[in-house]
């Protein structure tokens, strides 16, 4: 499982397509804590009071980019492996639960490093640090990734994976905000938001984790039933 | 060390393995062959873990089901092998070795990488490498974490005369240390260079299956030997007959030629002395015997 997480991470490192979301994550965090008085002001809070202000820009590009981030880095995750055929090598030396898992421990550390390095960035800017925000936002990230891994063993075509991750990616946050809100009979359906277990700010942000395993765990049981 | 019993395996109502056993030893080279479509490639699949009998069990070594452990003690060449085109051949090595729970050096997969003929291009991006460094690529890594059974799917197809020697010789070199190797190929005089063990796959089962010399004279041990002989005199034709006739099978007798049928070569001297006793001179000695191509052809037409 770790050679497998590790490439997984390397790999992720090592790409132009990530390395240009890592910049958006980093020159945005960097940005809202230099400015945080400002933002706060200018969204009539006391920033005096809270110091998660300054981080509150990693959250809110999190929530409103980090499942097109995630579903752009990690949509062929599976299934180019498959397509490609190199699953191939993967199936005959270990077994399909450590291929997962693996990658999935490879993606998570590649986003959690960054989100750490922009968490660093922060405090270092505006010299504070808030411990909910950085859960919160590792919470969520999570299952953005859970989400990918899905898509990417459900749907064979990498292409149509990437297609289906960008619109997915862009309508999840949309659609979150509008469940989140409303009082018709839609709004109950903010419990299967993710979105909605990161607003509460209290202990619900774990059930995200636990739902991102659950998910990878039923990844799993659907990848062994393939052929390859 | 492999033992399959009544594996089945249907794609929908298409039944393409029917109810196969088979028992692969310690230490021997098997060949498995059958036409395009036998059911060959599904079968290594099978076994590998890359798909699902329908039907029948697989266990390896003592009797072990293909599990995490057993997958460490096993190497497969599949027979279609892409790899990832970033990544150079020692990297590819070293990545796949450490999946299997072995720590491979630069140094020894430079040396596994000599050993198919890939030396000079080790530190070549693979996504630069033709189909034959391909499979040469997909044979090293096959056997970088020097497991005991190594599945080879087809190894030499789209690999030049010259590296196809030296993946023979390679193989040859496996057997010596005792690995036990599954081969399937479509050449056919690879096979008879190699293999101690053949099995012939034909619409899902498994036809025919032997040493190659039992496949060849049909499990009878029979060959014709035909011999080139001066003439025979009158005088002592009859007698001679007689005396040959007594221990071999007369098939054909013309005035120069005489097949006979023997079923173990040390019938051979007796032969050459029965034409030695009547001062007839032998001219040519030949044992006549099926290729394996004949074998082949004529399963696949039976």
């Amino acid at each position: 499982m770790l050679p497998i997480a590790t490439k997984e991470f390397w790999q992720l490192t090592k790409n132009i397509k990530s390395i240009v979301m890592v910049l958006i994550l980093l020159a945005s965090s960097y940005y809202f804590s230099k400015n945080g008085r400002v933002f706060a002001a200018f969204l009539g809070y006391d920033s005096d009071n809270d110091a998660g202000i300054y981080a509150t820009g990693l959250l809110i590009i999190i929530v409103f980019f980090g499942s097109l981030f995630t579903m752009a880095l990690s949509h062929d995750v599976i299934n180019r492996e498959v397509s490609n055929r190199t699953i191939r090598f993967l199936l005959t030396r270990t077994s399909s639960e450590q291929i997962i898992w693996g990658k999935f421990l490879g993606t998570v550390a590649f986003w959690f490093a960054c989100i750490l390095l922009a968490v660093v960035i922060i405090a270092m800017t505006s010299q504070t640090f808030s411990g909910i925000i950085l859960a919160s936002v590792l919470c969520l990230i999570t299952i953005e990734i859970a989400f990918a891994f899905v898509l990417s063993i459900l749907i064979s075509k990498p292409r149509m994976t990437m297609f289906l991750g960008i619109v997915f990616g862009t309508a999840l946050p949309i659609m979150s905000q509008v469940v989140e809100y409303s009082d018709k009979w839609w709004g109950k359906l903010r419990y299967i938001s993710p979105i909605h277990y990161i607003e509460q700010e209290d202990w619900q942000m774990i059930l995200l984790p636990i739902a991102a395993l659950l998910l990878i765990f039923s990844c799993i049981q659907v990848f062994k039933r393939g052929e390859y | 060390m492999l033992c399959v019993k009544q594996l089945t395996k249907n794609y929908g109502k298409k039944e393409v393995l029917k109810s196969i056993d088979l028992t692969i030893y310690e230490g021997e080279v098997f060949g498995f062959l059958g036409r395009n479509g036998a059911g060959k490639s599904t079968f290594i699949n099978i076994l590998t873990g890359l798909a699902q009998p329908t039907a029948g069990s697989v266990t390896f070594f003592n009797n072990e089901k293909l599990s995490n452990n057993v997958k460490k003690r096993i190497g497969v060449l599949p027979d279609y092998s892409t790899f990832y085109n970033h990544l150079n051949a020692i990297e590819h090595l070293r990545y796949f070795a450490a999946i299997s729970g072995k720590k491979v050096s630069k140094n020894e997969a430079q040396a596994v990488l000599t050993k198919v003929g890939l030396k000079e291009d080790c530190y070549i991006k693979v996504g630069k490498y033709s189909f034959g460094m391909k499979k040469k690529l997909g044979f090293a890594q096959a056997v970088i974490h020097d497991p005991d059974f190594i599945f080879l799917d087809e190894p030499t197809s789209g690999v030049d005369a010259e590296s196809a020697i030296v993946l023979q010789n390679f193989i040859r070199e496996l057997q010596k240390k005792g690995k036990t190797i599954f081969l399937t190929s479509h050449n056919l005089t690879e096979i008879e260079k190699l293999c101690t063990r053949i099995a012939i796959l034909k619409e899902g089962r498994i036809a025919k299956i032997g040493t190659i010399r039992e496949l060849k004279t049909d499990n009878t041990n029979e060959l014709h030997v035909r011999i080139k002989h001066g003439t025979i005199g009158q005088s002592a034709e009859a007698s001679w007959y007689e005396q040959l006739k007594a221990f071999v099978p007369i098939i054909e007798r013309t005035a120069q030629y005489t097949t006979v049928q023997i079923h173990d070569e040390q019938q051979n001297a007796e032969i050459l002395r029965c034409f030695h006793r009547f001062n007839i001179p032998v001219y040519r000695f030949d044992i006549e015997e099926k290729s394996l191509e004949d074998v082949f052809i004529d399963n696949q037409k039976a």
